[in-house]
């Protein structure tokens, strides 16, 4: 099947995203035991199928012709890993309990996982046999993912002084799945930092 | 990786080369198009082996297209 750009389905399937996220990670409450919680995954998925797919057929031109296709990758890793912190954190108490049997934490992670997955997948299929990086890509990558180290030992180093330097009774909160998810929460401060970091290198690179 | 003192005659020699676009050469060479941009505009020194895969390109010598630009 052939398809042809459209920047009205392009936008659409953006808000479509948008609002997905919005329903998959924020506002399941009231629709969470009818039909209609799975308008956010619907949404989450047709959205990003359909905004994907415009991207692939999308005249390479405008910040696709300026942008390497690492840097796209990187804005593409921010935005995902931005959101699913953002969730972590709006959700935080769910995670100071065991995370076995917590469903719908599980489907929300598993959600933001393959709609990732697929976009990846779709741009690797629109780039074909194209080079996606040379030595300039994997210069910028080795010196961002210094600074996405120096994030994740910085977290590292301030858990461990909180953990090892505290008395006892100020550590109640330090639950094991709490601490599981800090560490997990630095793992992705880090890949955020990684990523933010190739962005600005790219960023002073064209000025 | 901004700022170098390596000069280059990239510009030039594509437009010698019967108007070869930098998709072209960056294809012919195996990077980005990109990095031909950076190159050009001299934010970027490519590395021993790049050099040469673009002098070859243009079927000329690594001295003919890359040169120290003392300050």
């Amino acid at each position: 099947m052939e398809f042809r750009y459209s920047p009205v389905k392009f936008v659409a399937g953006l808000l479509a995203v948008l609002v997905g996220f919005w329903f998959v990670f924020w506002e399941p409450g009231p629709l969470d035991e009818s039909p209609l919680y799975a308008i956010g995954p619907l949404l989450l998925i047709a959205g990003s199928v359909v905004a994907a797919i415009q991207l692939s057929v999308r005249p390479r031109t405008g910040l696709e012709g300026m942008a390497a296709p690492a840097e796209i990758d990187a804005w593409l890793a921010l935005v995902y890993v931005g959101v699913l912190i953002a969730w972590l954190l709006s959700n935080a108490s769910a995670f100071t309990v065991s995370w076995m049997g917590n469903k719908a934490t599980s489907i929300a992670l598993l959600q933001i996982v393959v709609v990732y997955v697929v976009i990846t997948a779709v741009l690797r299929g629109r780039r074909g046999k194209a080079v996606v990086e040379d030595e300039r890509d994997r210069a910028i990558r080795s010196s961002a993912a210094r600074w996405g180290r120096h994030a994740l030992i910085a977290c590292v180093v301030v858990l461990l002084a909180v953990l090892g330097m505290s008395p006892a009774y100020k550590l109640e909160w330090a639950s094991p799945p709490t601490v599981a998810f800090l560490l997990f929460l630095g793992l992705l401060l880090g890949w955020l930092f990684e990523n933010m970091a190739t962005i600005v290198y790219y960023w002073r690179d064209r000025r | 990786m901004s700022g170098t003192p390596i000069a280059n005659e990239i510009r030039r020699l594509r437009f010698e080369h019967g108007e070869m676009t930098q998709e072209a050469l960056a294809q012919a060479c195996g990077v980005t198009r990109q990095t031909i941009i950076a190159l050009e505009a001299g934010r970027y020194a490519p590395s021993l082996e790049l050099a040469f895969r673009i002098a070859r390109a243009f079927e000329r010598g690594v001295e003919d297209v890359f040169h120290w630009e003392s300050t």
